[in-house]
């Protein structure tokens, strides 16, 4: 869940740095710590390219939760990305095993969830991720009525664009969020993160 | 609370008011199962529509990334390796197509066999009274040229307006059936083949379709065992039942 923002620590320029896209700022972090998530990656059944993707992805994430307002970085920089790192990784290698990994199964990582105050926890990241592979697996018309009504859109501008009647997309709008809620339900993962 | 799960987007829009928003949050303090729902909708909405909005904006970070990400990680060599072997990938490509030729044309099985046999007729609907002309022949077109997802669409517009024709239920089933929905597609083709329409016997065909995707290959010899003689599809069952 997420936590209640206090003061930040010094790491949080590089949040900025994401924030901002500073590319001089954004490369101190690939020296510091592309080399400890390739190892990370290397030794947990992975190559190159896929700790390329995770590292990107971890920074993209990060980048994204700290958009939202009043949220600030309390730890070290390093210690959540590989946290960040360490959950998408989980969830690939879940994804590719057809099974449940967890962090026992990890080689090569100290967990630090107890030593720091990290902003958002593993569950929330897992969620995240399910949301989106979730919302990904509707059909196109459901995910263009999704991005449309969600990112501002007027519904009668939405009904236009899409060529059907207002009725007709306020429907197919709730049956498209049933569905994407469903998937999420009844996604094993989703049991996995409640319990 | 099937009635309320239908107001939750509203309730989260703002927009339920007066005696629905009072019965809604006095079933959210009732029923705990329901807030739980309730709750999860807005998490859903709120991960979905920050990624949305921020996906649009992370454009630069992005090129910014990928051009860090080569630096450091050196990704993806695209021209094949030194170990590419050319005459090796010739060789496994035609094995690969000998037996897939193999297999579409020499196997025994009943089940290939019957999912060659149903190609998907032609859509031409007839709806009279129609508000909108122009939906019937935009129904026709996206079946007519595999587009299921926008046919089902359409033809769930056009229900709205005609919930009993035949013509739009047949065709939204198949479409159903297209677009991986093969439980609705089955509830809906039972229904059709049970009633008295002009497509009845046309429904009942198609149902042996959906319940082999189904894989309820018991469910299929039956409805094949009990398409009647006066049937167009009669002899293609008798020959797919043989085969069976």
């Amino acid at each position: 869940m997420e936590k209640e923002a206090k003061k930040p620590h010094q790491d949080h320029q590089y949040i900025l740095a994401l924030l901002e896209n500073n590319s001089s700022q954004i490369e101190e972090i690939y020296k510091a710590h592309a080399d400890k998530v390739k190892n990370f990656i290397l030794k947990n059944s992975g190559t190159t390219d896929d700790a390329a993707d995770v590292f990107q992805d971890a920074l993209m994430t990060i980048s994204r939760q700290f958009s939202l307002p009043g949220k600030v970085l309390t730890c070290p920089f390093g210690a959540y990305l590989m946290m960040v790192v360490r959950s998408l990784w989980m969830n690939e290698l879940s994804r590719r095993k057809q099974k449940r990994v967890t962090i026992s199964d990890l080689k090569g990582y100290t967990n630090k969830q107890d030593q720091y105050d990290f902003p958002f926890s593993e569950d929330d990241i897992l969620k995240e991720e399910l949301f989106k592979e979730c919302f990904l697996k509707l059909g196109e018309k459901c995910k263009s009525i999704l991005e449309g009504a969600w990112t501002g859109i007027p519904l009668m501008e939405l009904a236009e664009n899409l060529d059907m009647s207002y009725a007709f997309l306020r429907k197919k709008k709730s049956e498209c969020i049933s569905k994407l809620i469903k998937s999420v339900q009844e996604s094993p993962m989703f049991k996995i993160i409640k319990s | 609370m099937e009635d309320f799960k239908e107001y939750i987007e509203d309730y989260w829009d703002g927009n339920l008011h007066g005696d629905k928003l009072e019965a809604f949050v006095h079933e959210m303090d009732a029923n705990k199962e329901f807030r739980e729902l309730v709750m999860l909708h807005q998490q859903v909405r709120e991960s979905l529509r920050n990624d949305l909005v921020h996906e649009r904006q992370q454009g630069d970070l992005k090129e910014t990334l990928t051009g860090l990400n080569h630096k450091y990680f050196n990704p993806r060599m695209t021209k094949p390796g030194k170990g590419f072997n050319l005459k090796a990938f010739i060789v496994l490509l035609i094995i690969t197509l000998l037996v897939a030729f193999l297999v579409y044309f020499l196997w025994p099985s009943g089940a290939s066999q019957l999912d060659r046999v149903f190609d998907m007729p032609i859509a031409s609907l007839t709806l009279k009274g129609t508000n909108d002309e122009g939906l019937n022949s935009k129904a026709e077109t996206a079946f007519n040229n595999g587009n299921y997802e926008e046919a089902l669409d359409v033809l769930q517009e056009l229900k709205l307006e005609h919930p009993m024709d035949a013509e739009v239920l047949f065709f939204e089933a198949l479409s159903q059936l297209k677009t991986g929905n093969v439980q609705v597609a089955v509830d809906q083709l039972s229904s059709l083949s049970a009633g008295d329409s002009g497509l009845k016997y046309d429904a009942q065909w198609y149902l042996v379709l959906a319940y082999h995707q189904l894989g309820n290959e018991e469910a299929v010899n039956e409805t094949l065992g009990s398409i009647p003689e006066d049937s167009p599809y009669y002899q293609k069952a008798e020959i797919l039942l043989k085969d069976r």
